[in-house]
């Protein structure tokens, strides 16, 4: 556990540099809800903005580690692929997780301070749970992209992987529909609803574990 | 004498370039130099040894020990130097200190800031800020602050200046005072290697081409300079390769006692590193 430890130190401290960004993107987004006619609505969304941002940030670390060429001199250490890995997802998921927290926080502070409306607990935790959903959506495919083609090919694969699922699951709804086999949108939207929370982290879970596999055997099968 | 790393047999194809039948002891408490051109196979040796490339076949033992089922337990008491990677050059010194005690277990943070105070680098700093001979410097550092029993080199004193590579290469010679510890260290600057190698292997085309003690080398081998007809009366067998110069040959040969006697010859050069190993990749035979 403690090389996952230094590991993720690691990714932390080398971000560094890149905090200047990060608080930068906050205020620009709280600043920008500030001026809104609808500073409520853009309360909500503040949530997704800022799991999106942390996650950027969390996906960076990635862009350094290549720039360094970290990834060989890390394993000349006594550390194995898999906690590189390892480490990497958790810090991904840390990163998400942060950002939510944040989001919840500075959406709070817009709508009930600024906007003088009582938040609503609902919305909060649907526009966070959905974020994380979509943040952890791409971030899944972007990781393993990075470990098999390199951060610049990494991110043209992963819009034709985000693409090509996205028109997947739409042709599988499409389907659904015209064959009438109980998969239509409403009849999904409505379990959605009333299992929500729990299906988000279930699927989130899920990806991050089919992801976190597949960048292992990338790596396991990588010349470094 | 015991063996720190043994390799037999190494082969690993590409697609353009080919590591064939490696084989390669370093004795406990040696420097050994890896000399090649660019290309050779050094690094590829090297990352052989660290175990960082699926190798072909072949059989690698590091301290005795398999470099693929001891892996970890290997990598705790080596230190390595890589040309081309390292950590992000937006930490500094301190960051890494943070990093690296959580990593070893034998990290001596003591140890890693008087290596800092010795070699003047700072604490604070980013890596990035650093001239290139700082840069190795912190490489080296790193490389040696948990105690390691083997140092592995690639390249450790390329793009550097003479002074900067002088303070490095007494890294090298303190280190080895502690007769347990041993360093593999690969360079195509070979006068860097003369100084304090004791064991020369030198890697062209992707095979050994021969891998002796530096002493052995250096005291045997001769360049005979001669003219063509000179040349001509030298057997094949007797020589290594010659080079044909503007207007002389240069002739590499083994042992230059038993050529003297032989050809009685009287005016054998001593040869540097460089010059066998330019005489073996340029020459012919």
């Amino acid at each position: 556990m403690n090389i996952v430890k230094g590991l993720i130190t690691k990714d932390l401290l080398q971000l560094k540099s890149y905090k200047k960004t990060l608080i930068l993107y906050i205020l620009i987004f709280f600043l920008t809800s500030l001026v809104q006619e609808n500073t409520k609505d853009i309360g909500y969304m503040l949530i997704v903005m800022m799991i999106l941002g942390f996650g950027m940030f969390a996906v960076a670390s990635l862009n350094y580690d290549e720039q360094a060429n970290a990834n060989r001199y890390l394993l000349t250490l006594p550390i194995t692929k898999k906690s590189i890995v390892f480490s990497k997802y958790i810090f991904v998921v840390m990163s998400n997780i942060i950002g939510f927290l944040f989001g919840i926080l500075f959406s709070f502070l817009i709508i009930y301070m600024v906007a003088g409306k009582t938040p609503s607990m609902e919305k909060f935790i649907s526009m966070g749970l959905g974020g994380l959903l979509g943040v952890s959506f791409i971030e899944a495919i972007q990781i393993p992209c990075i470990y098999k083609f390199g951060a610049e090919k990494g991110r043209i694969y992963m819009f034709i992987v985000v693409a090509f699922v996205t028109l997947l699951i739409g042709g599988v709804f499409f389907l659904g529909e015209k064959i009438n086999i109980g998969l239509s949108l409403s009849s999904i939207l409505s379990i959605v609803k009333n299992f929500f929370p729990l299906l988000i982290v279930l699927a989130t879970t899920i990806i991050y574990f089919i992801s976190y596999k597949i960048s292992c055997k990338i790596l396991e099968n990588k010349d470094i | 004498m015991e063996n720190v790393i043994e390799i037999k047999k190494l082969t690993k194809k590409y697609d353009k370039f080919e590591l064939k039948n490696i084989n390669l002891s370093l004795p406990k408490g040696m420097i050994m130099g890896l000399i090649g051109e660019n290309g050779a196979g050094k690094s590829t040796t090297i990352k052989a040894i660290l175990n960082l490339i699926h190798i072909d076949s072949g059989k690698i033992k590091i301290f005795g020990l398999d470099n693929k089922r001891e892996e970890k337990r290997i990598k705790e008491d080596i230190g390595v130097v890589l040309d081309d990677s390292f950590l992000s050059e937006y930490l500094n010194p301190s960051d890494i200190n943070k990093i690296m005690k959580n990593i070893y277990k034998n990290w001596d943070e003591k140890l890693y800031f008087k290596y800092l105070d010795n070699f003047k680098l700072p604490k604070d700093k980013n890596i990035k800020e650093f001239s290139s001979g700082m840069k190795m410097k912190i490489r080296i550092i790193t490389a040696l602050s948990h105690h390691p029993k083997l140092l592995i080199l690639d390249e450790p004193t390329s793009g550097l200046d003479p002074v900067a590579r002088n303070e490095i290469l007494d890294i090298f010679q303190d280190f080895i005072q502690d007769e347990e510890c041993s360093i593999l260290v690969s360079s195509h600057i070979t006068s860097d290697l003369e100084h304090i190698a004791d064991y020369i292997t030198f890697i062209n085309d992707g095979s050994i081409v021969l891998s002796r003690t530096k002493d052995e080398l250096l005291e045997h081998y001769g360049i005979v300079k001669c003219s063509k007809e000179e040349f001509s009366s030298i057997h094949s067998s007797d020589y290594i390769k010659y080079k044909k110069n503007r207007y002389e040959y240069e002739v590499l040969i083994e042992d230059k006692d038993l050529f003297k006697k032989k050809y009685n010859s009287k005016v054998i050069d001593k040869p540097t590193i460089e010059d066998i190993m330019l005489i073996y990749i340029k020459g012919e035979k």
